[in-house]
């Protein structure tokens, strides 16, 4: 039976150690993407992986003291194209070495089949049609993830520029559906949402409203920057002030609600500050205990 | 399976604002290059429109040009103006990016040694900084066919 309380941590990056050598203790978890764990040269390549054996043995070193959770951004489930068979089970040979709590991947698409475009593995992912079709294809390899992984799958709402016009459904019931047909779980990116409501004026409490809160088994939170009139998830500052009035409001809403993850890039290490990430660590703890205390003692989450 | 071209479409117009600017030009122009279904051609048709799609061609730009910028900054600033056209070129030539930044900038290092319209002014800036990236990429501990899931493998599946 596990904790009651939400675990904290953090998107692993490479600035990360820092943060956990120095506050450690406000650290449950750590978050890693696999697909920064080595060197992809692609399908034909002699050797297409090759393992970044530093990273590893010093994820290794944390994991000893933390949890890790898996959040990949390769395997671009929305595609309609065959999954990358050989991708999965480098994936899943890092499952097996760190043990990851659940392993998460995008509503968005990362990669087209012959596109101009097909590995857009720096961040840009774009919108999906939300219909039965993908349904279809989304679903069909969430059960493979599943099977091959033994343990929960959850997908992340993505931020969107330019919504795909006339969805048979909206993003929630997309992702209610598809629990619904296999368990996946959703991570909902609070700050994609953030960036969704000021780029196309959605409304935060309707799309919460829509979904079916049981599915939400982790939070990410972070912060972003304006772009030519644009707001971006560029993982580049604290939090802003709505998300956290969001988690505060809602993350007592989602019963099965089992982490929460402050994401920044490395490169945002020095403007952010490891001041800046341990206060957002300790705010995401306050949060947590608040969400525990409503919680009944005892209660099961994954 | 028109789902693929559509997002073929898609992902063609992300990486390329001139083909953005010909599909508001010419709203038959898609339906020319991918076989969609005339729901798929309005939906790009108002996605191309949207200024939504400027900002999915910056933000592709952007992820792209990050890893080079980060890593080369002094080659960026010996190129100048130059620096546009050779990332473009680059991009061409490598459609396919890497989620590693040591990697994508040592690959485009490694494009521009190959070229000869490079500035000469910015030859010095380029040695420089594609030794120093080869030498971070080395000191990551990268090694080919050295397995760290090996253990890991050989373990019963889940």
């Amino acid at each position: 039976m596990a904790s009651a309380k939400p675990s904290v941590g953090l998107l692993y990056n490479p600035a990360v150690p820092a943060v956990l050598d120095a506050a450690g203790t406000l650290v449950d978890h750590v978050e890693v993407i696999p697909d920064r764990l080595w060197y992809d040269f692609g399908t034909g390549a002699e050797h297409r992986f090759s393992h970044a054996h530093a990273a590893i043995a010093q994820l290794g070193r944390y994991a000893e003291r933390h949890a890790v959770i898996g959040h990949g951004i390769g395997l671009s489930l929305p595609s309609a194209m065959p999954i990358d068979e050989e991708l999965l089970d480098e994936v899943a040979a890092s499952h097996r070495h760190f043990g990851y709590r659940w392993y998460s991947e995008h509503l968005s698409m990362f990669l087209a089949p012959g596109g101009a475009v097909p590995n857009a593995q720096a961040g840009m992912g774009l919108p999906v049609v939300h219909d039965a079709e993908l349904l279809e294809i989304v679903g069909r390899k969430v059960e493979l993830l599943q099977a091959v992984l033994g343990v929960p799958v959850a997908l992340e709402n993505g931020t969107i520029f330019s919504a795909v016009p006339s969805p048979e459904m909206s993003e929630p019931e997309f992702m209610n559906r598809l629990h619904a047909q296999t368990g996946c779980k959703m991570l909902l990116d609070l700050h994609n949402l953030y960036a969704n409501m000021r780029n196309l004026n959605w409304s935060a409490p309707a799309y919460l409203d829509a979904l079916d809160p049981e599915i939400v088994i982790e939070v990410h939170i972070a912060g972003g920057d304006k772009l030519r009139g644009h707001y971006t998830d560029s993982h580049s500052r604290r939090s802003p002030a709505v998300v956290w009035d969001w988690l505060a409001e809602w993350g007592p809403c989602f019963p099965n609600l089992s982490a929460i993850t402050f994401e920044y890039h490395e490169s945002y290490h020095k403007r952010i500050g490891a001041a800046g990430v341990i206060a957002e660590l300790e705010k995401m703890q306050e949060v947590a205990d608040d969400i525990a205390s409503g919680r009944e003692v005892g209660a099961e989450l994954a | 399976m028109t789902l693929a071209q559509f997002q073929r479409a898609l992902t063609d117009l992300t990486a390329s604002p001139a083909l953005c600017r010909a599909g508001r030009r010419d709203p038959d122009l898609l339906a020319q290059l991918y076989v969609l279904t005339p729901l798929e051609q309005a939906r790009l048709g108002e996605i191309v429109a949207s200024d939504g799609m400027e900002a999915n061609c910056m933000i592709y730009r952007a992820n792209r040009l990050a890893p080079i910028a980060l890593n080369c900054p002094e080659l960026c600033t010996a190129l100048g103006d130059n620096l546009n056209r050779l990332v473009s070129a680059y991009w061409y030539a490598e459609p396919t990016t890497n989620v590693h930044f040591l990697v994508e900038a040592e690959r485009f290092c490694s494009f521009l040694v190959e070229r000869e319209d490079v500035p000469p002014a910015a030859r010095d800036a380029l040695s420089r900084e594609h030794a120093k990236v080869r030498d971070r990429l080395a000191a990551t501990g990268a090694r080919a066919g050295e397995d760290a899931f090996a253990a890991a493998r050989a373990m019963p599946p889940a």
